[in-house]
């Protein structure tokens, strides 16, 4: 980002053939060239007549902040511009005319000489000698003006400046922009500031941070008094840029600006610097920003597995764990791809693809090496100061999923092939030439992976290309072809996209916290791994680890649709749209599981993995020793019901005609079926037997009231669908209505208490929260005995169902539901503290709430459960997310409205979210009085309980909170 | 080949502590000496014993645990075997000379009951209690690291959570035991060769340990320990040492808390 006048050329009038020769290299290598000046789009464009083809892109800033250019082979062309109202431009006018007056009244003869966009120019040395000074008299032109300011015993061009400022205060402007470059003083709506935020935000989207900005120009020192203009590039955006000086500065630089002298002349040679290092194929940096990296130096055996984790790099399509380039005995490397598995029922496992990030044969030591995630762009960096030295970048393309990217500088190192496999009896890596490539076989479903790697000069560029087919083994034409691609895009362009890909997801889905800075970054990083672990397009098969690890052998739980979906619906829906595609490509399944169990509808599995049967372990020899049979593969059906509520809840954020017509009414007519023959109507109720809950402690019972409730939510979603949709037959969907009304729910309204299951209240009464520290495995601690017989719940179970279908509930029953099940609760689920923290907020328990939810937010950072190593708890950092919208900000996605009622603990200064409602981008900003909801086109909002319809436009809307006062 | 000392002197465990030995020897590949202390020559059951297993007798005159711990001393001496006490039916589980020595010498201890290995004369089996420290199990994977390649030992290793260690979280059993179980044994054993199966259980270690070593029908357990029998301490080593047919295997470990 640079000045022009004085900083890319001498003057207005010098040929720019070399800049324009030097800023088109610099975008063909995807480096972003931002030009910042006060003059039009014409002065600018006609000297430099850049026509850049990218993928690097030129912007300029023109007119002094006030409109902002992107230049490409067509020409310039218009992003932005600050329309002046008629009562601007009157301001201004007025406030030229006045600050003229005020001079000429003390003797100095100045001249309106231009009204330009947004502003007018004031010349203080009207006079022929002064006419067009060029940059390098600066300082003789600045004596003559301050000169001839003292003559009239005005205090230099501070003064003039003061007169001005009044002047347009007093014009009616609250916030001018008084501007000088000795000869002139400007009075405008906007100045080099506005550009250069405007600047530093779009960079921001293009996933260029400020410590990746070179910022120059040649006026950062004062000048008379008043800050250099260059100086006014500078900022809070722009904390951490480089920034240099090739100006005269005859006072000096500011701190933090490099005075490198040497005018246009200097700069170009910069310019041209970046362009070699370009071509040298240097390593790219990152933007090391405190909230949004994560960094570990050396490694420390303990952790080093669940560093691994954490530091993994997905796309959607493959994960590669963050083990270092380099062999060290406590890494485990590892590349999983999304739905490729091996093995038939619970054994079916993620199988390990061809690693496409060894390097060696080289070992690292443990103090030499240092790690960095960016998550603003996922990138990972990795350096090495041994006696091998490495200095490397790496990422897997979200602009192509699939596509893995390693730059290396390792000069005294071999870095090995470029493909590693991890069993080579069965995966054979074949060698064509420079590329290598290999078919892994899988279940249903094969993968191919081709790589290659062009060493030169001590620079290992390396690519590899993923690809997974529906069919046990394929040819590696697929993965070739986008290996051809990506290289044929080249480094820097794999790069720029990939970090635009990342950038545009964060600014739709990121949450800022004010005021706790680990919760923060620890937040950051829970969303990072829910973008990164799912698939925007197919069929996105996501386990309870993700693509992060072989724990759960990758199988997919309703962890999937209930805690990681929803985050995906409000924020991008495309991905949450394959996760239910996921579930609809295996509803043949399902019904066919329905039928084996002599009933009808979907029976969803437990657990499930290649083709959607149910893969659940049978049995498990516990940590006491015990060998259990596990039951959850036939008696946790509220799965059912859960991926109904999912494909509902998709549907509510997007408005999505086409699913709710076709797959997602498919989805509720099926599950609803099933509940219909899973049900059974006694004289007291329609009851559903032999189930196990959330809380598995006790299991199985009857009437378990989260099944209960979402199955009877189910029932009636389908009901309404089918009378929406049509094509189902009137008395079926009144048997749906009619059976949904008979289910019992265990609620009892002398107490307001539901009971968890038939006979919950006959249990020993043992408060888990007086006898343990929690959370706690208690079927541990107490033995699974004991908790089957005592009212120790496992996790949320009845409070689940206030969580997920709280319109389900008896209104008003939350509060004592939470009183009774929380201290009954043993937290034994990583998925219990998020959902408690979100309902501890609903209930103005605020401090609890926050706890609870620091607690989740760092259940892989600090590897709470030991087994981080096996992958990422994705459920749980789903569950941060629903703590944070749901619980704190109270965003829910109705279907006719976008309800916001926010809770801001004391301890958080504010809280700040992203979502997408029925296709509307909406930024919701929580202080503590008040929150304010932009949103780029109307959008129907509720806020808080009370229905107060309000429209919410591009400039927002500002409510004082409720607080739940209502 | 280093030298692993059977220390023994006139009680009936001699035999037991020679048989050990010699097994032990063989796991490790070490040379097997026997010792004795006495005043004047040696006794007859030592003489006996060393005769019978056709090894010759060291003897030294003097103080038993000063003499025992000069002639461990030696740079090849790998570990001394000791016997606990002289008959099954003593009133005291183990001998203060044994007592003395386990909290002296700064070389792993094979602690042998009167009983063991009386059938076969092998160690088939050996239990390796893990407290997840660093220190424990450095101890003992550098005595597995010596195992012999054709040492045909079976060894088992033994977590027990007690109410302080049990986990926070547990979110389907059907699989959190198999990936804590995968990292835990990469964190603690990543070095040891050939399959270690590992055994978790809850409770008290000090009653638990021993329970599982009868269960698990080990021979011998494994014990990284701190020398320290202050009342209160070493909890574990105290109950096996006193029960009548585990060989014990004291790994010394640094001083500092825990046992």
């Amino acid at each position: 980002m640079f000045d022009w006048d004085g900083t890319a050329v001498p003057d207005r009038d010098s040929d720019a053939t070399e800049v324009r020769v030097l800023v088109e290299a610099l975008c063909a290598t995807a480096m972003h060239v931002a030009i910042v000046t006060g003059t039009h789009i014409d002065n600018v464009d006609d000297q430099l007549r850049a026509r850049p083809r990218g993928p690097g892109r030129l912007l300029v800033a023109v007119n002094r902040g006030s409109e902002v250019f992107e230049v490409d082979e067509q020409g310039p062309r218009l992003l932005y511009r600050r329309e002046a109202s008629p009562a601007e431009n009157a301001a201004l006018d007025q406030a030229a005319a006045a600050t003229i007056e005020q001079l000429a009244a003390r003797g100095v003869e100045a001249a309106l000489v231009s009204q330009r966009l947004n502003r007018r120019k004031i010349d203080v040395i009207p006079l022929p000698a002064w006419a067009d000074p060029p940059k390098a008299r600066i300082d003789e032109l600045l004596a003559a003006v301050e000169a001839r300011l003292a003559a009239a015993g005005i205090h230099g061009l501070l003064e003039v400046v003061s007169i001005a400022e009044a002047a347009a205060r007093a014009a009616g402007l609250p916030d001018p922009r008084v501007t000088s470059d000795a000869k002139h003083v400007e009075i405008g709506l906007t100045d080099k500031s506005d550009a250069a935020r405007d600047l530093f935000s779009r960079l921001w989207d293009e996933g260029i941070g400020p410590g990746l900005v070179l910022v120059g120009g040649d006026e950062f020192g004062l000048l008379g008094g008043l800050p250099g203009s260059d100086s006014l590039m500078l900022v809070p955006e722009a904390r951490g840029v480089t920034c240099i000086s090739v100006g005269v500065e005859p006072t000096g630089v500011p701190p933090g600006v490099i005075a490198l002298g040497g005018g246009p002349a200097r700069f170009l040679e910069l310019l041209a610097d970046q362009v070699r290092r370009r071509d040298n194929r240097d390593v790219p940096g990152i933007d090391a920003r405190a909230g949004w990296t994560l960094s570990y130096a050396g490694i420390d055996h303990e952790r080093e597995r669940a560093v691994e984790a954490v530091l993994t790099l997905a796309d959607g399509t493959i994960g590669t764990s963050g083990a270092p380039l380099l062999s060290h005995p406590s890494a485990t490397p590892g590349v999983v791809i999304a739905g490729v598995y091996r093995g038939d029922d619970a054994a079916a496992d993620l199988v390990d693809a061809p690693r496409w990030d060894r390097l060696g044969p080289a070992a690292v030591g443990d103090e030499q090496l240092s790690r960095t995630l960016d998550l603003h762009t996922g990138v990972l960096v990795e350096h090495v100061a041994d006696t091998v030295q490495i200095d490397s970048v790496r990422f897997s393309s979200l602009a192509r999923p699939g596509t893995a990217v390693l730059r290396v500088a390792a000069p005294n190192t071999m870095p090995g092939p470029a493909l590693t496999t991890v069993d080579a009896e069965s995966d054979t890596v074949h060698r064509d030439g420079a590329t290598e490539w290999a078919v892994v076989r899988g279940k249903a479903r094969a993968a191919c992976v081709a790589a290659t790697q062009d060493v030169r000069e001590g620079i290992v560029d390396r690519v590899a290309a993923y690809e997974a087919l529906d069919a046990p083994s394929g040819a590696h034409d697929g993965a070739l072809a986008r290996l051809v691609d990506a290289r044929a895009a080249g480094f820097d362009h794999l790069l720029a996209e990939h970090r635009r890909a990342w950038a545009g997801r964060w600014a739709a889905a990121d949450v800022g916290i004010a005021g706790d800075d680990d919760l923060q970054l620890a937040t950051r990083v829970a969303l990072f791994h829910l973008m990164a672990s799912v698939a925007t397009s197919g069929d996105a098969t996501v386990g309870a680890r993700g693509l992060s690890g072989h724990g759960y052998r990758g199988h997919v739980f309703w962890d999937s649709d209930v805690f990681v979906l929803p985050f995906l619906a409000a924020t991008h829906p495309p991905a949450a749209r394959a996760m239910l595609e996921y579930r609809v490509r295996r509803l043949d399944v399902a019904m066919e599981a329905a039928l084996a169990e002599g009933r009808v509808g979907a029976r969803f599995p437990w657990e499930s993995a290649t083709f959607g049967d149910d893969v659940t372990p049978r049995s498990v020899r516990d940590r006491s020793g015990h060998v259990t049979p596990i039951r959850t593969g036939w008696a946790e059906v509220h799965i059912v019901a859960d991926i109904a509520w999912a494909a509902a809840h998709y549907i509510d954020w997007t408005a999505d005609r086409a699913f709710a017509e076709d797959d997602g009414h498919r989805l509720f007519v099926e599950t609803a079926r099933y509940w219909t023959s899973r049900v059974r109507v006694d004289n007291d109720g329609a009851h559903l037997y032999g189930v196990i809950g959330p809380d598995e402690y006790h299991e199985p019972v009857d009437d378990n009231m989260f099944t209960n409730v979402m199955a009877r939510w189910n029932l009636r979603r389908a009901a309404a669908s089918a009378q929406r949709v049509g094509g189902i037959d009137a008395a079926e969907v009144t048997k749906w209505l009619d059976l949904a009304d008979a289910l019992v729910d265990g609620f009892d309204p002398a107490t307001g208490v539901y009971e968890e299951f038939a006979g919950f209240h006959t249990l020993e009464p043992l408060l888990i929260s007086e006898v343990a520290r929690r959370p706690i495995v208690a079927d541990l601690l107490l033995g699974r005995s004991r908790v089957r017989a005592a009212q120790v719940v496992k996790q949320a179970d009845v409070l689940m169902a206030h969580h997920l279908v709280p319109d389900e509930c008896e209104g008003g029953s939350l509060a004592s539901n939470l009183d009774y099940y929380e201290p009954r609760t043993a937290h034994g689920s990583s998925l219990s503290p998020g959902v408690h923290a979100a309902l501890l907020a609903r209930v103005g328990r605020l401090d609890e709430a926050l706890s609870w939810l620091r607690l989740a937010a760092q259940v892989d950072l600090t590897d709470v459960t030991q087994t981080t190593a096996g992958g990422l708890h994705l459920a749980t950092m789903g569950s941060v997310w629903q703590a944070l919208a749901w619980g704190f900000a109270g965003v829910r996605a109705l279907p006719e409205a976008l309800r916001v009622d926010p809770r801001l603990p004391d301890e958080l200064d504010a809280l700040e979210l992203r979502v997408q409602y029925h296709g509307v981008p909406v930024r919701i900003e929580i202080g503590h009085e008040a929150t304010t909801i932009t949103a780029t086109r109307p959008v129907p909002l509720v806020f808080g309980e009370a229905a107060v319809a309000l429209v919410s436009g591009p400039d927002g809307v500002t409510v004082p909170n409720d607080n739940g006062r209502h | 080949m280093d030298t692993l000392i059977a220390a023994i002197d006139e009680s009936a465990a001699a035999r037991a502590v020679v048989t050990a030995g010699l097994e032990i020897a063989r796991l490790f590949g070490d040379e097997l000496v026997v010792l004795t202390v006495c005043d004047d020559g040696p006794g007859r059951t030592s003489t006996e014993v060393t005769n019978a297993f056709g090894l010759p007798l060291q003897v030294r005159h003097g103080r038993a645990v000063s003499e025992i711990v000069a002639a461990a001393e030696a740079p090849d001496v790998r570990g001394v075997v000791l016997g606990t006490r002289g008959l099954p039916s003593a009133k005291r589980a183990v001998g203060s000379t044994a007592l003395e020595l386990i909290q002296t010498l700064d070389k792993p201890v094979v602690v042998v009951p009167p009983t063991a290995l009386v059938d076969t004369g092998r160690v088939h089996r050996l239990l390796v209690p893990l407290d997840g420290t660093g220190e424990t199990a450095a101890a003992v994977e550098l005595l597995l690291r010596r195992l012999q390649p054709d040492a045909e030992l079976d060894v088992v290793a033994l977590h027990v959570f007690d109410a302080e260690s049990i986990p926070a979280f547990s979110d389907q059993a059907g699989h959190e035991a198999e990936t804590w179980t995968d990292e835990f044994m990469r964190r603690w054993l990543p070095n040891v060769k050939g399959d270690v199966r590992l055994e978790t259980r809850v409770g008290r270690p000090a009653s638990v340990v021993p329970a599982v070593a009868r269960e698990t029908r080990s021979e011998a357990v494994a014990l990284a320990w701190k020398q320290n029998l202050s009342p209160g301490r070493a909890q574990v080593v105290t109950e096996l040492i006193a029960g009548p047919d585990v060989i014990v295997v004291l790994l010394r470990v640094a001083d500092g808390p825990g046992d």
